[in-house]
């Protein structure tokens, strides 16, 4: 056999000895983070393996949270071919540290690349400020002792109290009593949609008409347990509700249907007055307590009515304390929860808690409630001095 | 490797030994066949750098190489040898700040090079009658046999478990040049040692490296065969 031959038998051997990398599904790579500024930064990628399966969606989930599937995400607009590269798509908090992961979606799997860490540049947080609007209002009627919930059209913000019904203008900065009725009592979920309220009181939810001061009954949600002290909030024309003592079930009201639905049960533990909002069609359920167990909760969901789905988020920042005084509401942006005397801002682009200005404040507060209009926050309390009750209310704004 | 060093060198002594009581003379011969040891590194960037995409080089950042070679020579003219020449290396201990992608992992690397071999002429007197330099040059072929110890991906199927690539089988060619020198012990065994430097494309889907640079140093034993002898009657 000639030398030629030996030569070409040993690479034919080196060659057949090659077992095939034909992995099924995508492998990314996630680079290194580039060009950080004190806004943004640039991710980069590189899909080594396409896989066996059409690409449906490749880019990037990051976040302040580490390994986090529900992070944020910037899609690839088309399917890239090799490197990518992709600008942050919200403006950087600083001093973080944040992780991002290179992602391509198929079908059936996502598969993520290794995780990379960085740090934002340092920089000033705006914790805004508290200021006193209403001291020692005098609470004549004496009923207004509790806010269940509260609602605001144009320049007017009305309380739900015990059967009762009180108006606060924000022009004047004046209260004045509306009305009393029966629906008021455990009027524990309150919502505005299309210029009329939506409250609901036990099985079944009471539009009241601000003009007419009316109430004209919708219909009946279905069930065996009446909701007391549960929690809801408006997603475009649907109102979820919820919780209540006893029961994890949540439903969803059509408004413009008059119709019930079921949907996914509430995961967490079953609990009472938690607080509740909503940001950008996606609704939270905070804190609550079980009245059986007396224990307060200081977990942190959110529902995504686009895919039915609840989603565990990141803890409220409160621990160890009895927290039955917690109440929250949200801006535009901006969730918003207090417990004595601290304001803890909630920014679910990064599901991240930050802790706000504290209010200077040293009462004790009773009943608090905290309501939005527009960015600005409210906390109305009520407090006793010599056997008269009196109502405080403060501002925070940024 | 402290004692694979050490098994060669007792050999090599054992086989001076055993020579001591030769001729001085050698005689030439056609066909050499060499078995070398080596200890290497791998040269170049840490990070590989492909348009924005930064990422570390697995083979820049392997901090231990050794292995074997084999190689074939025929001689068939008085200052080039041709033959073929084969190489066993391992690559391990990966390190590079901050990061682990690759650490744990190793690499098994199989080449094939067809060699030829520029050596001093043979000589029947001088220090050229025992020793010879020599500069080889030749194109590679090989596989590189990577395991990696974590995994880099996280795969996710919502149905069943899907199983993360961990090894990679890649083919690299290249360029392989040696320079070194070799010395005849007795008229049938040699000693050498050898400086290469090999430059090699790969591709593969588990990094991100499209190229590699490694130098190597070997010592070795040379097997003499096919006497060139002449008789005169």
């Amino acid at each position: 056999m000639s030398k030629t031959n030996w030569i070409l038998i040993l690479l034919i051997t080196v060659i057949s000895c090659n077992e095939q990398n034909e992995f099924e599904y995508p492998l990314v790579f996630t680079g290194d983070v580039i060009n950080i500024t004190d806004t943004s930064a640039t991710f980069t990628a590189k899909i080594s393996n396409p896989g066996k399966y059409p690409i449906l969606e490749s880019g990037f989930i990051w976040g302040v949270h580490s390994n986090d599937n529900y992070g944020i995400k910037i899609r690839n607009e088309g399917i890239p071919d090799g490197v990518y590269a992709l600008q942050t798509n919200y403006k950087l908090l600083p001093g973080k540290t944040y992780y991002v992961r290179a992602y391509v979606l198929t079908e059936s799997t996502v598969t993520y690349g290794r995780e990379v860490t960085f740090n934002s540049l340092e920089g000033q947080v705006e914790l805004g400020k508290w200021s006193l609007i209403i001291n020692d209002g005098f609470d004549n009627s004496g009923r207004f002792v509790s806010v269940e919930s509260s609602f605001t059209i144009n320049d007017t913000t009305y309380f739900a109290t015990y059967g009762s019904l009180y108006c606060f203008s924000h022009i004047s900065n004046t209260f004045s009593f509306v009305l009393a009725n029966p629906i008021l009592l455990h009027a524990d979920i309150s919502v505005v949609f299309n210029g009329y309220v939506y409250i609901f009181h036990y099985n079944a939810f009471y539009r009241f008409d601000p003009k007419s001061k009316s109430f004209n009954k919708l219909s009946v949600l279905n069930e065996d347990v009446a909701r007391i002290n549960g929690s809801g909030f408006l997603i475009n024309d649907k109102i979820y509700i919820g919780l209540g003592e006893g029961s994890s079930k949540f439903w969803k009201y059509i408004i413009t249907e008059d119709s019930w639905q079921q949907i996914a049960s509430f995961p967490g533990s079953v609990r009472r007055n938690a607080f509740n909002f909503s940001i950008n069609n996606v609704g939270y359920i905070g804190g609550g307590f079980n009245f059986h167990k007396f224990s307060t909760k200081s977990d942190f969901w959110c529902y995504n009515p686009e895919n039915d789905q609840w989603i565990r988020k990141e803890n409220l920042p409160i621990v160890n304390e009895d927290m039955f005084d917690l109440v929250g509401d949200n801006t535009e942006n901006f969730g918003y929860c207090f417990y004595k005397n601290k304001l803890y801002e909630y920014n679910p682009v990064f599901n991240i808690w930050g802790k706000m200005a504290d209010l200077n404040n040293n009462r004790n507060l009773g009943y608090p409630h905290l309501f939005a209009v527009k960015d600005k926050i409210y906390l109305m309390a009520s407090k006793y001095d010599d056997n008269n009750r009196y109502f405080i209310m403060w501002v925070y704004e940024k | 490797m402290k004692n694979s060093i050490l098994k060669i060198v007792t050999l090599i002594i054992c086989i001076y030994s055993r020579s001591l009581d030769c001729e001085a003379q050698v005689i030439d011969n056609k066909v050499n066949i060499y078995a070398e040891y080596i200890i290497g590194i791998f040269h170049g960037k840490e990070l590989i750098e492909e348009k924005n995409f930064i990422y570390p080089s697995l083979y820049n950042n392997l901090k231990d190489i050794d292995g074997i070679s084999l190689k074939w020579l025929y001689k068939n003219h008085q200052h080039i040898s041709l033959g073929i020449n084969v190489i066993l290396l391992q690559a391990s201990n990966w390190e590079y700040t901050g990061h682990s992608e690759y650490h744990g992992s190793k690499i098994k690397m199989q080449s094939i090079s067809p060699t030829i071999q520029f050596h001093s002429k043979f000589s029947e007197t001088n220090i050229f009658n025992r020793g010879r330099v020599f500069i080889e040059i030749g194109p590679t072929v090989g596989l590189s046999k990577l395991t990696l110890s974590n995994p880099l991906f996280d795969i996710q199927n919502e149905k069943d478990a899907v199983s993360i690539p961990m090894k990679s089988n890649d083919i690299f060619y290249g360029l392989t040049g040696n320079v070194g020198l070799e010395w005849a012990i007795t008229q049938l065994i040699g000693i050498y040692i050898t400086y290469s430097l090999q430059f090699n494309w790969v591709t593969s889907k588990l990094y991100n490296d499209n190229q590699f640079t490694s130098s190597q140093l070997g010592i070795g034993i040379i097997m003499k065969f096919k006497k060139d002898k002449r008789y005169f009657y």
